[in-house]
């Protein structure tokens, strides 16, 4: 199995633009994001607002390593992103036109590919020649952390060596905001640049960090019953072992902080657990802790274990039950 | 990727041909049954010139959950039914993996549970007030079944499913599940026939794969679930399996955001590649269960990447396209082929082409009309495409030993 690791990392999101003057602040303002700053004058007029985040953000992270991914060929490289609101807008956009007189002759055709959520994933895939696979991950919340496990096991088992992993979002609904108790975020996109480790060290790339273990599994409120005895506490302790943490010291960790009973589980038994082990949880902050992006929050969050050096621990939470864990050592 | 054997143990449907496997597979073998018009409960008195729908007969509209809709409801009764043909009792199971199996779950779907949003929108369909996540299947499933291993939701639009189930074997062969209930669900959007109409996707009669007078698709929905299974575990139980998942292969076009790259140059590359990690020649499949969407460019390119792959030996290659009778089951399509390449490997049966009256000359490939054929199959691929250029294939085998189940 290869290892894989990190060479490059960005975000678009709104608090990572400089504020231009004249921008709106609402939640839904698009304002903050100029797309001709990071993409050019033309060639994204149809696209989404989703699909264009993930595309400067890619172009940001592109930027800080030339050589990537010119150094592999196309089918050799890989995009899988996660998301859960890519299409809501669009898809709510034609909803009313198609229920105005005139039906579903309102519809661009240009436009109508936009309905399907995995566009964002595919307009990289076209654009940057990423022809070993392109997937969409959609699960509550953990999308991207899951996007970034499946890219890495992509990786791990020789199906590309390059792969561009992460999370996009366009207009996130207001009624998510009212479930994790924040503002819907306007959108944002946040990714990653895996390689294969032996590849990265054949052309001499800067390594930002190493991917270890990764586990996904599903334990809904009622198995966190019990705290410390309960099963799905019990069953952390398994996933942990597998995970090959260090075993001790300080340990980086990046978990969205929303309101439910998995997350505030989750979030105790990993510090209980963590601390049996020898190993101080120290949290770190993202951008939006509070899980505003959805599918992006976690992967902005892990982003933020990479400004330290030392081993890391980035999770993500959904209210149903889903827990994603990804293990990763920062270099210095 | 070497690593544990993975069994198809299980199956469950939902489908436009009925929701019980035997009559399914009955009816996909003997009959054609034609769309029919989407009504307003649907459409909710939009315009549109193409209605034609294969929708599910018995939808079971009393078992969507709490801010769900179709598609998850879909998926609920298959992995049910799946569940319970792989004699694992849904009433009975803990899933946590601490004391038996690790089990877990992977749902392909293109647009999910969507449809309650347009519910809500047009005050139409009797769907309850929409979740606020659209894609509701994977987990819906692993909650009511308490299944705790891996979850996934693939929307690689219309090849979903078929991503869903290879990352499904993923998990089992490197021992993070034991078992996996995988599949996909797909249900009626009135955005969707809506873009398919905007895209002249559409054919205005029926779904007409490989037929020279084609003129595009007729979407459909349902489920189809299959329980996979490592072969130990498998064993363990005593089940006998209806297949074993040998390899399967990825590929993307990264051509054009929905036509297929016209060269089939992936579409080539991922059937190539689920041969190779299958460890099964092109000469050792006897018979494909393809995309076959019925729209003129698809079915030209698969065509042209058959023959590519199999040449000599494509004149005996069994092509059994089943969208002429399902429909195009979207981001479920590939879990129907899947199940079907199952039941072919059992039953020996290879359903007839749906709609076929005259053979596309460039698609030469062996189809068959009326009754089903009878053959010996050790082999069954299965290709599914997609917007996007997300192509997969998969090679399916007859099971090597056969236990009695108990």
């Amino acid at each position: 199995m290869t290892t894989a690791v990190i060479t490059a990392s960005a975000r678009m999101c709104r608090e990572s633009v400089p504020v231009r003057a004249g921008a709106g602040t609402g939640a839904s303002s698009g304002d903050w994001f100029r797309p001709s700053d990071y993409l050019g004058p033309r060639g994204y007029r149809y696209q989404t607002s989703s699909t264009r985040y993930l595309l400067a953000a890619i172009k940001l992270a592109l930027d800080q390593d030339p050589d990537s991914p010119g150094a592999y060929p196309e089918s050799q490289r890989g995009v899988a992103m996660g998301t859960n609101f890519s299409d809501y807008d669009v898809r709510e956009g034609f909803d009313r036109g198609i229920l105005a007189p005139g039906g579903a002759r309102n519809l661009s055709p240009l436009e109508a590919p936009n309905s399907s959520v995995n566009i964002p994933a595919s307009t990289v895939s076209i654009k940057h020649g990423c022809k070993a696979f392109s997937l969409t991950l959609t699960n509550p919340m953990v999308a991207g952390l899951e996007a970034v496990l499946v890219a890495a096991q992509a990786l791990a088992t020789g199906r590309a060596r390059w792969a561009a992993a992460g999370a996009c979002e366009g207009t996130v609904p207001e009624r998510l905001g009212g479930l994790l108790a924040c503002d819907a975020g306007p959108g944002a996109a946040a990714t990653l640049i895996l390689e294969s480790a032996q590849s990265a060290a054949d052309r001499k790339a800067r390594v930002l960090g190493t991917l270890g273990g990764c586990a996904a599994r599903f334990w809904p409120e009622p198995l966190w019953e019990g705290g410390a005895e309960s099963r799905a506490a019990i069953a952390l302790e398994k996933e942990l072992d597998r995970l090959a943490l260090p075993a001790r010291g300080s340990l980086a960790l990046a978990l969205p902080d929303h309101p439910s009973a998995v997350n505030r589980s989750l979030r105790d038994a990993l510090t209980r657990s963590l601390a049996a082990r020898g190993l101080h949880a120290a949290p770190v902050a993202g951008p939006a802790d509070d899980g505003r992006y959805a599918a992006v929050s976690s992967l902005l969050q892990m982003q933020s274990l990479l400004d330290r050096s030392g081993p890391g621990l980035a999770a993500a939470t959904s209210p149903y039950g889903h827990v994603v864990l990804v293990a990763l050592h920062v270099s210095g | 990727m070497s690593g544990r054997k993975v069994l198809v143990t299980g199956l469950g449907v939902v489908s436009p041909m009925g929701s019980d496997l035997e009559a399914f597979w009955d009816s996909l073998c003997t009959e054609t049954i034609p769309p029919r018009e989407l009504d307003d409960a649907f459409l909710g008195r939009a315009h549109m010139d193409n209605r034609l729908f294969h929708l599910v007969a018995d939808p079971g509209e009393d078992a969507i959950p709490a801010g769900g809709g179709r598609a998850t409801a879909f998926a609920l009764r298959a992995a049910e039914a799946a569940l319970r043909d792989a004699g694992l009792d849904p009433e009975a199971m803990d899933g946590i993996g601490l004391k038996d199996a690790v089990i877990g779950v992977a749902m392909g779907t293109a647009a999910g549970d969507t449809d309650a949003w347009e519910s809500e929108r047009s005050a139409t369909g009797g769907l309850a007030a929409p979740g606020p996540f659209p894609y509701r299947s994977a987990h819906a499933v692993a909650g009511r079944f308490g299944l705790t291993g891996p979850n996934f939701s693939v929307s690689t639009a219309c090849s979903a499913a078929g991503y869903g189930i290879s990352l499904a074997c993923e998990a089992i062969r490197s021992g993070q599940a034991d078992v996996m209930v995988a599949g996909g669900a797909e249900s009626v959007s009135r955005v969707t026939q809506g873009c398919f109409n905007r895209l002249m996707a559409l054919d205005p009669e029926s779904c007409r794969p490989f037929d020279v007078d084609r003129k595009g698709t007729v979407m459909g929905e349902g489920a189809a679930v299959l329980i996979l299974e490592s072969e130990a575990h498998a064993r363990k139980r005593g089940r006998r399996a209806y297949a074993e998942l040998k390899g399967w292969g990825w590929s993307c076009d990264g051509h054009n955001p929905t036509a297929p790259d016209p060269a089939g140059i992936q579409a080539e590359a991922a059937l190539r590649g689920s041969l190779a990690a299958a460890g099964v020649e092109p000469g050792e499949v006897d018979c494909v269960v393809p995309h076959g969407t019925g729209t003129a460019l698809n079915d030209s390119i698969e065509g042209e990447v058959l023959a590519r792959v199999f040449r000599e030996r494509l004149p005996g290659l069994k092509v059994s396209p089943i969208k002429g009778k399902l429909g195009h089951g979207a981001g479920a399509s590939a879990a129907f082929s899947c199940l079907a390449a199952c039941l072919i490997l059992r039953t020996g049966k290879i359903p007839p082409a749906g709609n076929l009256q005259t053979q596309d000359p460039e698609c030469r490939l062996s189809l068959h009309r009326g009754s089903p054929l009878l053959a010996k199959v050790g082999h069954a691929l299965v290709s599914s495409y997609a917007f996007g250029g997300n192509n997969i294939s998969l090679v399916l085998g007859r099971p090597a030993t056969e236990t009695a189940a108990p």
